[in-house]
This record gives structure tokens, sequence and C-alpha cells, in this order.
């Protein structure tokens, strides 16, 4: 059994949120299942915020842009 | 696949909260933004705990189970026999401590407002995120002076709408992101080619060849705006998703709810922000929720959405944002 959080480096780490360092005691029984399901699952990449991830803010201040790349 | 007990509940996550829309629904998981299309007879089921016992022996058994066993699937519910132990997110408590929660200060080659002052009254107000938008090119120098303003600040969000000129390459930008922890965005238009970086988790430098020349170029409406977190949810149940406690100042000098909009409350060197928020015309803007706008309304997308009220589709002021090309009865981006 693996967590999720162990696939990230120990440098890295300071960069994510409390529930991700919860997220280490919680074992997972199909890890590659679950990168799979967080992988497909659609997102709004305006700020890439996903969970594990600290929010830069929580939304677009202005909408200046037509689309991202 | 799950083998289902007896005595079991499905349940949805707290954080995955089903939407309504003419045609169909969606289900917003808030902690993970992102969100999953279901069917409205699919909503409609979801609305309470769906008891197992209760659907054994109907015929639809297997499609209810393998719909159920999906969504398990997804991370969007799970199985329990204590559905009292899963209360919904109270929407209703207000844990905003912000007088005004976001600034857009607009700079052309004409600006002559002292950002300083600014950024000092914005503190005063507990403002949080700030965005700095110059349509015309500015020196090294001025925008590190810029930058310097906020250094003693309430803001802890930063984003920057830069016009692209020689000084502008990523090297630079990635020094200035790590010399200003505060600065989580910066667009670069005008340039010849698109390019998106991200030199850390927090921030992001995005080069596109919009030319952004004015406050006008604003208020465009697309997935890639869509927003599905706890924050944004809430805003979106009973304020405007773009000028809630939103304060501006167009490259003019002048206060606005935002600098596209032709009503101004005075000009930033004679009047306080904080005199804005008494008027209570400068706040009716804050107030008018997607459930209130024509079209919005019936949208399965409408507490993820940001809003625009500067370009609007007719001369109601609850009318659809004109740069929305969605059409909610059809499902299709026009
Ligand atoms: S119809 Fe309204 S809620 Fe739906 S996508 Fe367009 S602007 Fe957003």
């Amino acid at each position: 059994m693996k967590t999720y959080s162990e696939l990230i480096k120990d440098t890295d780490r300071t960069y994510y949120s409390l529930n991700f360092l919860l997220a280490e005691f919680e074992f997972t029984e199909n890890l590659e299942k679950k990168i799979e399901v967080m992988n497909n699952s659609i997102h709004c990449d305006y700020f890439e915020t996903r969970d594990f991830k600290p929010e830069p803010y929580y939304k677009a201040i202005s909408s200046c842009i037509k689309k991202f790349e | 696949m799950i083998k289902i007990k007896e005595n079991l509940f499905f349940m949805l996550y707290a954080c995955c909260i089903p939407v309504k829309g003419a045609k169909r629904s969606i289900i917003c998981d808030l902690q993970r933004d992102t969100f999953t299309y279901v069917t409205n007879e699919i909503f409609d089921m979801l609305n309470r705990p769906i008891s197992l016992d209760k659907i054994k022996d109907s015929a639809e058994k297997n499609d209810v189970t393998a719909i159920l066993n999906y969504l398990k699937e997804q991370g969007i519910g799970f199985y329990t026999s204590n559905p009292e132990n899963f209360p919904k997110i109270d929407f209703a408590s207000n844990d905003f401590p912000e007088i005004v929660k976001n600034a857009i200060i607009d700079f052309d080659k004409n600006s002559d407002h002292n950002l300083l002052s600014i950024v000092e009254q914005l503190s005063e107000l507990r403002c949080s995120a700030v965005e700095l938008r110059f349509f015309d090119e500015i020196s090294q120098d001025n925008f590190t002076e810029y930058l310097s303003c906020f250094a003693k600040s309430t803001v802890r969000a930063l984003k920057v709408v830069l016009k692209y000129s020689e000084w502008t390459t990523i090297e630079n930008m990635d020094e200035i992101l790590f010399d200003n922890k505060r600065l989580r965005k910066i667009v670069i238009h005008h340039s010849s080619n698109t390019l998106s970086q991200k030199p850390n988790t927090q921030s992001r430098i995005h080069y596109v060849t919009d030319q952004i020349k004015d406050a006008y170029h604003c208020g465009n409406i697309s997935p890639y705006y869509f927003i599905s977190n706890i924050s944004f949810f809430k805003e979106a149940l009973t304020s405007n998703t773009c000028l809630d406690k939103k304060v501006c100042v167009d490259s003019k000098g002048y206060i606005k709810n935002c600098p596209a909009m032709d009503t101004s409350y005075g000009h930033i060197n004679t009047t306080k922000l904080k005199d804005c928020l008494n008027n209570e015309q400068f706040k009716k803007m804050w107030h008018i929720q997607k459930d209130d706008i024509e079209i919005c309304k019936d949208c399965e997308f409408r507490y993820i959405c940001t809003d625009c009220r500067a370009f609007i589709t007719n001369d109601n002021l609850f009318s659809k944002p004109k740069k929305c090309n969605y059409d909610p009865y059809e499902n299709t981006w026009n």
C-alpha cells in the first residue's frame, strides 16, 4: 500500500497544503488507479488549483485574456 | 466492482454539489476544482441520500447501481449506513474578513495616479488581492518600484498584466517572481507567441498574443475561467462573482466598479476609496447574483462561472454577459 504523497519530492513538500500532508496517513489500495482518475478528471486550468495545492487566490480578478493555451 | 450491502445509502461528498441546468446538470467538486457532467435525471436522483434498500426491487436497479459505482470511482460519492453523520456544507456563514476583496488598478502612458497611496488605502480595507494592468510599455525600474509599493500591504496575491517589451524575458520574470512572493501571475500581452511557464507551484507566467490596449479587453467568459472552489461557489450563491467587494481605478484615475464601466464615483486624487463604499449605488453591483441574470439562471455553470456586468447583451442590467457564447438550452458553445 502506498500514499499519494510519497510521489512528491521532499524539497517540494513545503508548497503543499495541510490537506496534502494529512493525506500522508491515508493509504490507497490502488494508487495507479487513483492517479489515473485524478489525471483524467476535467479541471479548471486557469489557476491549476487542484486539491493539495495552495490557492494563489480563489478566482480570476479580471478576464482580459481570451484563451490560455 | 463494489459489492452492495443492505441498509446502505449512497451520498455525495459534502464538497461535491450538483447544479441543475436547463438541459443537463453538473456536479461541482469544490475540493478538487473540477466538475462532472450528469443528466438532469441523475441530478433529481442525487438530491438526497439514496437508500439502496429502496432501489433493490426497482426495474432500473442495475442502471442506478452502475451510475452510483461510477460516481464512487470518480471520488464524487460514497456508501454509508449513517447518512445523518455527513451534514451538508453551510454556505450561509460569512467568513470573508475583507471589506474589499480585490482591486484592479489600470495604467497607460498618461496615468499619473500614486500607487503607494492607493495600496495604503486598500490595506486599510483589508484587501487581499490586486491586479495591476499596464496597457503600454513600462521600464523595468518603474515596474520594480510599483511592486515595492506592496511590501507592507495586506495584499497576499498580486497579478500583473504587462505589455511585452525587451526586458520582459522569461529569465527576468523568473527573477522578479523569486523576489516578490506576492506576485502569483504575470500575463504578458502583445507577445509574438504564446507560452506558459510554471516556475514553481504557486506562480505562473503567460505570454499571450492578445493585444490588450485598454480596459475594454475584458469580460471574456469561457471554460478557462470556470472556478470550482468553495469560496467562489459561496460567493456565486449570494453575490456577483466579478464585482463583489471589488474596487477599481481606471487608467485616468477614476474610481469605478469596473474600469470598463462608464459610471465613476470620484477621482483617486480627490476621493478616498473608503468613501465610495458608503455609496449604495456603488455597492448595488456587488449583489447581482447569477440566479438573477437572464439565461445564466438556467445554466448549469452558473455557480462556477465568472460574471461580467460591463458588457451585457442589452440595456437590462440583469441580461447575460455579452461575451458569453454558451447556450444552456442547447448545451453548445457557439
Ligand atoms: S450562460 Fe451565464 S452562467 Fe452560463 S456560461 Fe454563459 S455567462 Fe456563464
